[in-house]
């Protein structure tokens, strides 16, 4: 719905610019390491966040939602452009807790029964993981971008950047929604009106996985994790 | 010369002793020139011999020293491996390290400088501890901790710690290579040149400023620097090994001098495996040298020099490997193995060497200053021996050439008693030499002379001089001892000589008998006579002895009649001078005879005895019977081939033979004019033999002047007084001698 959302805004935003801006599109290769040990290429390609950096754009005006439904939270990889509010949600029928000690948004949103809500405003650009400090094994992941052009791919791992002003860029591409990847960056030059066609190569590797929670210790048995 | 009397050249052979003017002087000097040159060859040949072992023992050891220097080298960088591999799996580094890097400045989303932060802070980590996982080498007797040159490096090549600046950490330091390639490959190794970490663009090395002595920059030495990828722990399973994340790069610099030529000297001393004792070490990358103690600047220059040609690692390994070149300083000939110098690396390359060239290796000895103690040794062993040979050679020179010139000596003095006129002397013959054949042809000669002596002293005064001097050359015609052989003997006597000896003083007789010889002496030396001796007036001489002479009895006959001649001239002067007349009888024959040097040692005379000779002197005394000067005995006659006139006398049995002896009278010269009486008195003689005295009476008186027809007259006249008995055979018995 956020991701819907976020697509919204930005084809509202492209006509406004669409006389002198340019537009990227592409596509996101996944290798993984297959039973066999050999580089085989992913099938499901969802989940890679593609960003263009350089430049700085202000944040669309509305909030986006990370919701916690069932142990998890959704979508577990969300971009977000810097200086824009995100609301986490319990959607779920425990208390949670979302907190992050990532240096680019640091913040603890203390417990939040079913239905209540934690909205945050994400200034900084950088990777924020967002865990809770109930559920070791709720993780998510926070891209703040400098720009609007930020894309999430979906399956067939194609994006498409709109709006991006005319340059050379740096183009990457994060993938760590529950498989960690190594971030892919290349260049991409933009001309006005016209389309750039890019193609980012990831490489799979397995996360590791353990974190610490809010208090930088171990997560232990808690009574309040049920 | 010649003017020097035999003391002088005595003396100046003395005094020649010390200035090689003597035989032995000579001799001892090239004696002892070819032992000291022999020594010499010998000695050279030996230290030949002993440098070329020495330098192929050094060559073997080389390759020895080199191979277990390859090994230590890859040990010690392998055990380097393991613990800087170590070191980046241990939690403390880990620790510290997470920080380093910001996943926000890897995906490009790092506002303002978040990873700085990371580095800032670990940096002060790595700062406050005291451990050995950064760089702080232990030593529990030291009180501060030493400090090992390291430095660490984030994902992105940004500088979080390093020995040299600390305002330095977080600069992104690009234009290294061995950092990309430790990022790239895990492991890397390099070796830098001090004038290579001047020109890095981080300080890894500090300049020395007086208290970082031990880890300023070296001169003169090479920084082995590993360059190791440290990454995250991923997991213990082997499966999740693809699940490390790499956290940075870790360098670390070892001062090769003290890593591996120290070491290599340590372990060449105490150990057998290097041999290394002496040897010295040098490591080579691009231009920069650094070596083992000891290794002069000279050597260096030449070592740099030797590769300069070859700067690419893969290029200098087209030289041959097993060769061993050397290189020539101001202190000595270097024998140097080059090789190339391996890092270690985490995979085998296809030829199955692991890691890449990162240098050359040298190890050198210097072969002079090896060999030196050597050759010394065997100079100072060999010296004694020598001194000893050539001493030997010395005392064996002069022994030698004291044995060969002894006799030389000997020869001296006694060539010059040769001259002295001491013809005894005779030189001892030792061996068969040269000397000693010398020897002997002296002593030959001298008795040759000693011969000549003799010859000159036994015929000298019976023979004429051409004869001696012919028995000289032919000294075997005077065969010493005695010889049989045909002669043909003179006797002859002066008569009336007895009674003039009794008229005349001794020294008017002598006077007289010398002028006698002196004549007779004459006329036997025309002849060819070999006078034997005078006995008082008597002279004995006989021919074909010692030098034959065909024509003895020839010879003989004209003799006798000259000797009569002599008297004929003499008698006139002498019976002038109011004394009797003189006159001599001659007596010849011819027979064999034992002829030689019949004495003793002190006296002997070369004589003739035998039967003949008594016969001729019978004849000598017979011929006062017929009244004759001349009585020949028929062989004579025979033998003198009608060389006289002579008239046959009668056969005449003398005293002590048996057998009558057939005697001439000798007339004259043949062809001569016979006197008128020889027919009368041969006719006579035929009758008287045929006892028809009566008859041979008046033949024979027919002849009163013939003073032998006379004596027949009287014997005819006795016979027709008292005839013979009737085997009367004509033959003339005389008893008197």
């Amino acid at each position: 719905m956020g991701r819907g959302a976020l697509i919204l805004l930005l084809s509202l935003a492209a006509p406004l610019a669409a006389a002198q801006q340019g537009t990227v599109r592409g596509e996101v290769r996944i290798t993984v390491q297959g039973p066999d040990g050999r580089p085989v290429p992913k099938a499901d390609r969802s989940g890679v966040v593609v960003y263009l950096t350089g430049y700085t754009e202000p944040p669309p005006a509305g909030e986006v939602n990370m919701a916690q439904r069932n142990k998890a939270f959704q979508p577990s990889v969300m971009a977000v452009v810097a200086g824009q509010k995100v609301r986490f949600s319990n959607n779920d029928v425990v208390v949670h807790n979302v907190f992050s000690r990532s240096r680019a948004g640091k913040f603890d949103a203390g417990k939040n029964r079913p239905g209540e809500d934690y909205t945050e405003t994400f200034k900084k650009t950088g990777l924020i993981d967002v865990y809770c400090d109930i559920h070791e094994q709720m993780v998510a992941t926070l891209v703040v971008v400098p720009n609007r052009a930020v894309a999430v791919t979906g399956p067939d791992g194609r994006f498409v950047l709109k709006g991006v002003p005319p340059g050379t860029h740096p183009i990457f591409a994060v993938h760590r929604r529950d498989e960690r990847s190594d971030v892919s960056r290349a260049e991409v030059t933009v001309k006005p009106g016209e389309e750039a066609v890019v193609t980012l190569e990831l490489t799979e590797t397995r996360a590791d996985d353990k974190h610490l929670d809010k208090h930088g210790r171990q997560y232990t048995p808690r009574s309040d994790a049920y | 010369m010649p003017t020097e009397s035999p003391a002088q050249r005595e003396a100046g052979t003395r005094a020649g002793g010390l200035g090689l003017h003597s035989l032995s002087a000579r001799l001892v000097a090239a004696f002892m020139l070819l032992s000291v040159l022999a020594l010499a060859v010998a000695l050279v040949a030996t230290q030949r011999a002993v440098e070329k072992a020495a330098e192929e023992k050094i060559r073997g050891d080389l390759t020895r020293t080199l191979n277990a220097f390859q090994r230590l080298s890859q040990a010690t960088q392998e055990s380097i491996l393991a613990v800087a591999d170590a070191h980046a799996r241990d939690r403390t580094f880990k620790n510290a390290a997470l920080t380093v890097n910001s996943d926000d400045s890897t995906a490009g989303l790092d506002d303002g400088d978040a990873e700085f932060e990371g580095i800032q802070n670990a940096h002060d980590v790595i700062l406050s501890a005291d451990t050995e996982v950064f760089g702080w080498k232990k030593d529990p007797e030291k009180k501060d901790p030493e400090r090992t040159l390291w430095a660490f490096f984030n994902v992105r090549k940004r500088l979080v710690f390093t020995h040299g600046d600390d305002e330095q950490v977080g600069n992104t330091v690009d234009d290294v290579p061995l950092l990309d390639r430790a990022l790239h490959e895990g492991f890397a190794s390099e070796l830098w040149s001090p004038a290579y970490l001047r020109t890095l663009p981080f300080t890894f090395v500090p300049p020395c400023t007086g208290d970082n002595a031990k880890i300023c920059i070296r001169e003169d030495d090479l920084l082995l620097v590993h360059a190791h990828l440290a990454t995250t722990s991923g997991g213990e399973n082997f499966l999740e090994q693809s699940a490390r994340r790499p956290i940075g790069v870790v360098l670390k610099g070892r001062w090769v001098t003290e890593l591996l030529l120290e070491n290599s000297l340590e372990q060449g001393t105490s150990g057998a495996e290097l041999q290394g004792a002496g040897a010295h070490f040098a490591l080579r990358a691009g231009d920069a040298l650094t070596t083992s103690k000891g290794v002069s600047r000279e050597l260096r220059a030449k070592l740099v020099e030797s590769g300069s040609a070859a700067t690419q690692p893969e290029e200098a390994t087209q030289k041959n490997p097993d060769e061993s070149f050397s290189l020539d300083t101001n202190d000595g000939r270097y024998l140097v193995r080059e090789d190339v110098f391996w890092d270690v690396h985490g995979e085998k390359r296809k030829d199955g060497r692991e890691g890449t060239a990162i240098g050359r290796v040298f190890v050198m000895r210097n072969l002079d200053a090896e060999s030196e103690p050597i050759l010394t040794g065997v100079r100072t062993r060999l010296l004694p021996i020598a001194v000893g040979v050539v001493l030997l050679a010395f005392v064996l020179a002069v022994l030698l050439a004291r044995r060969l010139s002894a006799p030389l000596v000997q020869l001296e003095a006694a060539a010059r008693q040769v001259r002295l006129g001491a013809l005894d002397v005779e030189v001892p013959v030792r061996g068969t030499d040269e000397v000693g054949r010398l020897t002997g042809a002296f002593n030959e000669m001298v008795l040759g002379l000693r011969q000549r002596d003799q010859i000159h002293g036994l015929f000298k005064r019976y023979l004429n001089p051409q004869v001696v001097d012919e028995l000289i050359r032919n000294p075997e015609k005077a065969a010493p001892g005695g010889e049989r052989r045909e002669l043909t003997v003179l006797f002859s006597d002066l008569v009336g000589f007895t009674s003039m000896s009794e008229e005349m003083s001794p020294e008017a007789l002598v006077d007289v008998l010398n002028g006698y010889f002196e004549r007779a002496t004459e006329v036997l030396g025309e002849h060819g006579a070999t006078l034997d001796k005078f006995i008082g007036d008597a002279i004995m001489c006989f021919w074909n002895a010692p030098l034959p002479q065909e024509d003895h009895a020839a010879r003989a006959c004209l003799t006798a009649l000259r000797l009569v001649a002599v008297v004929d001239t003499l008698a006139p002067k002498l019976e002038a001078r109011g004394l009797a007349r003189l006159d001599c009888r001659i007596g010849l024959n011819t027979g064999p005879g034992v002829v030689g040097n019949i004495g003793s040692r002190a006296a002997q005379d070369y004589t003739v005895i035998g039967d003949t000779v008594n016969l001729a002197s019978r004849l000598e005394g017979a011929a006062k019977v017929y009244g004759t000067r001349i009585l020949a005995s028929e062989e004579t006659v025979r033998a003198a081939r009608g060389t006289v006139l002579a008239r046959e006398l009668d056969l005449l049995r003398v005293k002590g033979r048996q057998l009558p002896v057939r005697v001439y009278e000798l007339v004259d010269v043949a062809g001569a004019p016979p006197p008128a009486h020889l027919a009368r008195f041969a006719e006579g003689l035929a009758l008287y033999r045929a006892r028809r005295f009566t008859e041979a009476l008046e033949h024979f008186r027919a002849s009163p002047g013939d003073p032998p027809s006379r004596v027949f007259a009287a014997r005819c006249e006795a016979s027709l007084r008292q005839p013979p008995p009737e085997d009367w055979d004509g033959v003339f018995s005389l008893d008197t001698k």
